[in-house]
């Protein structure tokens, strides 16, 4: 049997047979036009939703890092700022000044449980100083001074130191931030404002 | 290219109708000779005009539509062969539902024994390499060199299918 002759007629056989009861109805069409056209839409609500969320993620991602970036930059000037200000402080601290300050006679000036030689007062920037020197009234042998700083507002300060065997306390002179004193010819050094007591010509630091 | 210039000035939605209208048959049909399924095949040219569709703007005029078409709709078989398709649930109900309701009567046994159903039948008892050719040359009326073109084999390789494709079709008629 001849094979191509048999299948010259392959179409006819196909659509007699196989094909016949199979035809695409107008239906069908309609179904496949449906199909594809909501499979576009499909893929377009999915590629907005895809977009929506991969805009929202990177959103997130960039504020996130925006935000560990800002904090790590305001810790950094708030570092900044407190090592300025604390290197200032360190500066005025350890910065030699001079005391403008006037030594003024005892006399008249009433300090309960004291009797006062003299006194030194004068500003350091807003705060008024007033440094009394004198005896304690019930030790005779014992010296002392009395810082009082009123930093305004009633905010007041007093401190009190005692040299045994150091009355009578006077104030002498001004020396740079520092008062000088004598007791009972041995030389005291008060620095003002870091409010430390020296004695002697080798200045050792007095621990009342 | 004159049917490509035919379609012109239609939009997308339009021209995949018309698509539908001139082609879905020929899809429909072309897919069956592979699965030889009409569901599968049905499926398949949704998905073909699916296809077509999302690429419309892609389409380069080097071919014509009919072409275009039947390459997509044969890499389509293809991969549904290749197994590249999950098989919905429904369709494997589907398919154990006919495989149930297979009872042949007189009048189909009859229908069976005619001349063109036993062609149709062996034809589409041959192993799918030598089927698509033959299909595609003696069903579509395509030619060697057109057949090349869409399924990406050379021409010596589709004459050697078309030969062997026809003495195994002689073997299916002689009962081997």
């Amino acid at each position: 049997m001849n094979m191509d002759d048999k299948l010259k007629h392959l179409r006819k056989s196909m659509d007699q047979t196989v094909f016949k009861n199979h035809a695409l109805t107008p239906y069908d069409k309609l179904d496949i036009k449906n199909y594809v056209l909501s499979s576009k839409r499909k893929k377009e609500r999915y590629y907005k939703y895809t977009m929506f969320t991969l805009t929202l993620s990177v959103t997130c991602v960039f504020l996130l890092v925006m935000g560990i970036y800002l904090n790590g930059k305001v810790e950094q000037l708030e570092k900044q700022v407190t090592d300025a200000v604390q290197a200032e402080q360190e500066g005025s601290e350890n910065k030699p000044i001079t005391l403008n300050f006037a030594i003024k006679s005892g006399g008249g000036v009433y300090l309960p449980g004291f009797e006062i030689s003299n006194y030194a007062v004068g500003n350091i920037g807003l705060d008024e100083y007033k440094i009394y020197a004198g005896t304690v009234v019930d030790d005779p042998s014992t010296g002392f001074l009395y810082l009082v700083i009123n930093k305004g507002k009633g905010n007041t300060t007093k401190i009190q130191y005692s040299f045994a065997k150091g009355a009578p306390l006077k104030i002498m002179a001004i020396e740079g931030q520092e008062l000088v004193l004598s007791a009972q010819g041995n030389r005291i050094y008060f620095d003002v404002p870091n409010r430390n007591v020296y004695y002697g010509s080798k200045r050792q630091l007095y621990n009342h | 290219m004159k049917n490509v210039r035919k379609y012109e000035y239609y939009t997308n939605e339009s021209l995949l109708e018309k698509l539908i209208d001139e082609f879905g048959e020929m899809v429909k049909r072309l897919a069956y000779t592979y699965v030889k399924d009409w569901q599968v095949a049905e499926d398949i040219t949704q998905e073909v005009f699916l296809a077509c569709y999302n690429n419309l703007e892609n389409f380069r005029e080097e071919c014509s539509y009919k072409n275009w078409i039947y390459k997509i709709t044969i890499n389509k078989c293809k991969d549904f062969i290749k197994g590249k398709w999950i098989l919905p649930k429904e369709f494997l109900e589907r398919l154990f539902m006919n495989e149930n309701k297979r009872s042949i009567t007189p009048e189909d046994r009859l229908m069976l024994l005619t001349e063109e159903r036993i062609l149709s039948q062996n034809v589409l008892k041959l192993p799918v390499k030598y089927r698509e050719i033959i299909i595609l040359y003696y069903y579509e009326d395509l030619k060697i060199k057109e057949i090349s073109e869409l399924t990406g084999l050379n021409e010596a390789t589709i004459k050697t299918r078309l030969s062997r494709g026809k003495k195994f079709l002689r073997k299916i008629y002689e009962g081997g």
